[in-house]
């Protein structure tokens, strides 16, 4: 079907360039209650994504521009079918017509990135049983806490991709994701915690040390107290890190500043003064394991690592091709993993009296507009005499910016999905609602 | 091949299945749609991506066994039907467990959606055209207006369940309007939007040009906004706001999958009271040609109107097939699935407070100091814990009867929902339900949905 369709795409006459991607996806996914099966399930799935750029010169102006259309071709699609959906992407992309742009020429890869834990892809339910069998014998030392559900999703892709430039490239990739929650404690005051992680391999998932961490948030929600109201010294770890850096990736991406979304520009600071560590992000594709691990970005290019932020200064933008050209600046591809530089303090040096560790929320994702954050805390403990006193409820607040003024990186680094950087991230004079 | 023409083979698979197992039923589904958008500085026109295939199920006695497959060819499907049934076997079959999911009444129909003027009848460039158009209509309005964005999208969702009882199809047209601008002043952005999205099409495409005003003004307001001194107030919710509170409070507690896993302190006030005397809350996915409505849920229950908290009373939960067996619950319409390639769970559909009899005036007047919280953006449930996170646009403060103009942005709504339940103490008298909404379970398996109510008075800790 593959050949079908680029025979199809390259005897189009009004197609100025093509990408397609053919991706295999088989899928187990197991459910329990407790310690029973609850549900056993297998997806296989084909799907064929196809981009079409359309090149037109408006003579007028003595301009040339570019139409874009995506869509996706099912497996078993007839070639009539098939040519009556590339006609239609050929019309909707003359319709929406931007300025040009095109495909970078096809570079072969050096470096691969690693992807695809083996044993997801040679013996997924092996894979399955091994981390359910684990899973029951960690619980079973934790005898006060019972694990009320998991699931367990593993899922091996293989990715072909093809383009008009030359682009031949084949990848395998998978997906392990657990959600577990736990619940400690009686009747009425019984208590819960939720653990959701996904990872490349199963190893970077840690079973044993994530589930005895999360198995003693449970045990804290026990007796964990609202947060007192006012600013406080706050360590943020654990889930916030996953996208504590997202107004940065976003308003560090060119496709916001084309869009006049970006309020930064190179040369300038990301904070109007620092008191503490100065900020250094890069954009990393090729980190063993890393969710956002990448040969080549969506348009083909070569993915690169690339420094946006260094020492608290804008030094640029991730630019794929398309913005990349409109913006006229460096190609860097799609931007990759994030990757923050670690600090020289350790969390015992960071760990302070009266400071907060909060390491799990309802939700916390910066807007990636405006820089505000706000999180409900579902787990955290604040340093009291020297002793870690739970606290949940309430939330914090603050902006990015005023943050990034007065912050500390730990020493200790940490890959989490897609993101490798400092562990703990102390913020100082953090609102904090609660009692 | 069409999703509708699989009944035959379908059923067929079904009785072949039960030969053996003691329950099995069949799911496809498949959306065809397109979206455009149409900014200041780039736009686009995009296909929806297809989500096209089937789900066999099949119950073992003990547990339930699903395998799916996007290849759409009589030869593929059986052999998907072949692998599921040699993987029961594996597992162990057996009929005496005790336990038989309820196949349901019997009913063979076809079902569809409203639907005025069909999308695909149109010229897409007359769309395009239309949206470029509204794009620099809506810019013009203000100069601090950088990025004006008008997404327009279209879909239908075609889906077949088949059981030993059923054979039911339905196709649902939606149509979804968006106005998204970016609001930019001395280096600060301010994003807003408005829009509703429904069961239709073209004939509802024009978003209210009046609701985007009222959103552009406040937007201005926000722009340099501060923070908030976090505190309990006296709070106004507006509707949507009301609507999320619903969704998340209630919702998601009453979901009975829920129940199953003990997670839900709600399966212990069942029958009990949670809320203000006054307070009604529904889940209604039979309520006309909003987006979160259909005629069957993805297991084959008719839709219908539940009643979750009545005078104040838990009276019932959201199930889906599994845990009304479990449970010996009655089912309710709310077995529900991302696509065809994911599982089903308990899940909602529109959730609503219903109207009470007070006026927003009758609310304000006597609040000596206060907020009206309008314009959510996100929530998160907790239904074993009952705490609730809302997140609004701005609170807007009321002083001494009136609506000032002291605007607070962003704003988050946090507490434990008896507390903010109790604390009603007046009901608005008109109902609004939104429909851009989509909601998950935790950060996954997303659905459509919408949610709404009246103005509601009540106390809640904002920061």
């Amino acid at each position: 079907m593959k050949k079908m369709i680029i025979s199809l795409l390259e005897a189009h006459k009004e197609i100025g360039s093509w990408n397609l991607t053919v991706n295999r996806e088989e899928r187990d996914e197991l459910y329990l209650i407790f310690d029973t099966v609850e549900q056993k399930r297998r997806i296989e799935e084909v799907l064929y994504h196809i981009e079409i750029l359309v090149h037109k010169e408006k003579e007028k102006e003595g301009k040339r521009f570019t139409g874009s259309s995506s869509f996706q071709a099912l497996p078993g699609e007839s070639e009539s079918a098939l040519q009556r959906k590339i006609d239609d992407a050929v019309t909707a992309a003359s319709l929406a017509l931007n300025p040009f742009y095109d495909y970078d020429e096809f570079v072969p890869a050096k470096e691969k990135a690693e992807i695809c834990d083996p044993l997801i892809r040679s013996d997924r339910a092996r894979a399955m049983d091994e981390m359910k069998e684990k899973i029951f014998d960690i619980m079973k030392a934790n005898p006060d806490v019972r694990l009320a559900s998991s699931e367990i999703f593993l899922t091996c892709i293989r990715q072909e991709r093809f383009n008009s430039k030359g682009l031949s490239h084949t990848s395998d990739k998978s997906e392990a994701l657990l959600e577990a929650v736990f619940l400690t404690g009686e009747g009425e005051d019984e208590v819960e915690s939720v653990l959701t992680r996904e990872e490349r391999f199963i190893k970077n998932i840690d079973l044993e040390k994530v589930m005895q961490k999360y198995i003693g948030f449970a045990r804290d929600n026990l007796t964990a107290k609202l947060p007192k109201t006012g600013k406080y010294d706050v360590i943020f770890t654990e889930e916030a890190l996953d996208n504590f850096f997202d107004f940065y990736i976003s308003q560090l991406n060119a496709s916001m500043k084309y869009n006049k979304m970006s309020v930064f520009s190179p040369g300038e600071t990301i904070a109007d003064e620092f008191s503490g560590d100065r900020l250094t992000l890069s954009f990393n594709p090729h980190i063993p394991g890393g969710y956002r691990s990448m040969d080549y970005d969506h348009y083909g290019t070569l993915t690169r690592k690339t420094e946006v932020i260094e020492n608290g200064i804008v030094k640029g933008f991730s630019a794929d091709r398309k913005y990349a050209t409109y913006l006229n600046m460096p190609c860097t591809g799609s931007p990759g993993n994030t990757e923050v530089k670690t600090g020289s303090r350790s969390f015992k040096d960071l760990e302070t009296e009266g400071t907060y560790v909060l390491s799990r929320f309802s939700t916390f994702t910066p807007n990636a507009l405006t820089g505000a954050f706000s999180g409900e805390i579902r787990n955290g403990y604040v340093v009291k005499n020297g002793k870690r006193v739970p606290v949940k409820g309430g939330s914090v607040t603050g902006m990015m910016k005023e943050a990034m003024s007065r912050v500390f990186f730990s020493s200790e680094e940490v890959l989490r999905r897609s993101y490798k950087g400092p562990e703990y991230i102390k913020v100082l004079n953090v609102d904090i609602a609660g009692e | 091949m069409e999703i509708k023409d699989l009944k035959i083979l379908l059923k067929d698979i079904v009785r072949e299945l039960e030969k053996e197992v003691p329950y099995a039923s069949a799911f496809a589904g498949s959306v065809t749609g397109r979206g455009i958008r149409v900014g200041t500085y780039e736009q686009n026109v995009s296909f929806q991506s297809p989500a096209k295939g089937v789900t066999l199920t099949a119950f073992t006695g003990s547990f339930f066994i699903e395998q799916s497959t996007n290849i759409l060819t009589e030869e593929s499907i059986r052999k998907c039907a072949a692998e599921l049934l040699n993987t029961c076997r594996k597992e162990g079959i057996d009929k005496s467990a005790g336990l038989t999911p309820d196949p349901g009444e019997p009913c063979e129909k076809d079902f569809y959606g409203p639907l005025e003027i069909d999308p695909f009848s149109l010229k897409l460039e007359d769309l395009v055209e239309e949206a470029r158009k509204k794009s620099e209509s809506l810019k013009a309005m203000n100069e601090k207006i950088v990025n004006m964005m008008v997404n327009y999208r279209h879909e239908y969702r075609d889906e077949l369940f088949v059981n030993r009882n059923k054979t039911l199809f339905q196709r649902l047209n939606t149509w979804t309007t968006v106005y998204y601008a970016i609001l930019q002043d001395k280096g600060k952005n301010m994003p807003v939007y408005s829009g509703d999205s429904r069961l239709g099409g073209y004939e509802l495409a024009d978003s209210d040009p009046e609701e985007f005003q009222r959103t552009l003004q406040d937007g201005l307001h926000l722009l340099h906004a501060g923070r908030i001194t976090p505190g309990t107030y006296d709070c106004i919710f507006s509707p949507e706001l009301s609507g999320m509170f619903a969704h998340e409070a209630f919702g998601h507690g009453t979901e009975t999958d829920m129940f199953l896993k003990e997670r839900a302190k709600g399966a212990h006030y069942l029958n009990k009271k949670v809320a203000a005397t006054a307070v009604q809350m529904f889940d209604n996915p039979s309520y006309e040609g909003i987006s979160g409505s259909f005629f069957f849920d993805h297991e084959g229950k008719l839709s219908e109107n539940t009643q979750i908290i009545k005078d104040g009373i838990l009276v019932s939960g959201l199930t889906d097939l599994n845990s009304a067996m479990r449970l010996k619950m009655k089912r309710t319409p709310n077995g529900r699935r991302e696509s065809y390639s994911h599982k089903a769970y308990a899940r909602m559909t529109n959730t609503y407070f219903q109207a009470g009899h007070d006026t927003l005036e009758e609310m304000i007047k006597d609040i000596k100091h206060g907020f009206l919280v309008d314009h959510p953006t996100n929530g998160m449930e907790d239904p074993k814990g009952w705490g609730i996170q809302l997140e609004a646009m701005y609170a807007r403060e009321i002083k001494d009867g009136k609506l000032t103009d002291n605007y607070f942005t962003p704003i988050i709504v946090t507490g434990y929902v008896p507390d903010l339940l109790n604390s009603i103490t007046m009901i608005g008298d008109t109902l609004k339900i939104s429909g851009l909404g989509m909601c998950g379970k935790g950060w996954k398996e997303w659905v459509k949905v919408t949610d709404g109510g009246p103005y509601l008075r009540l106390k809640a800790r904002l920061a």
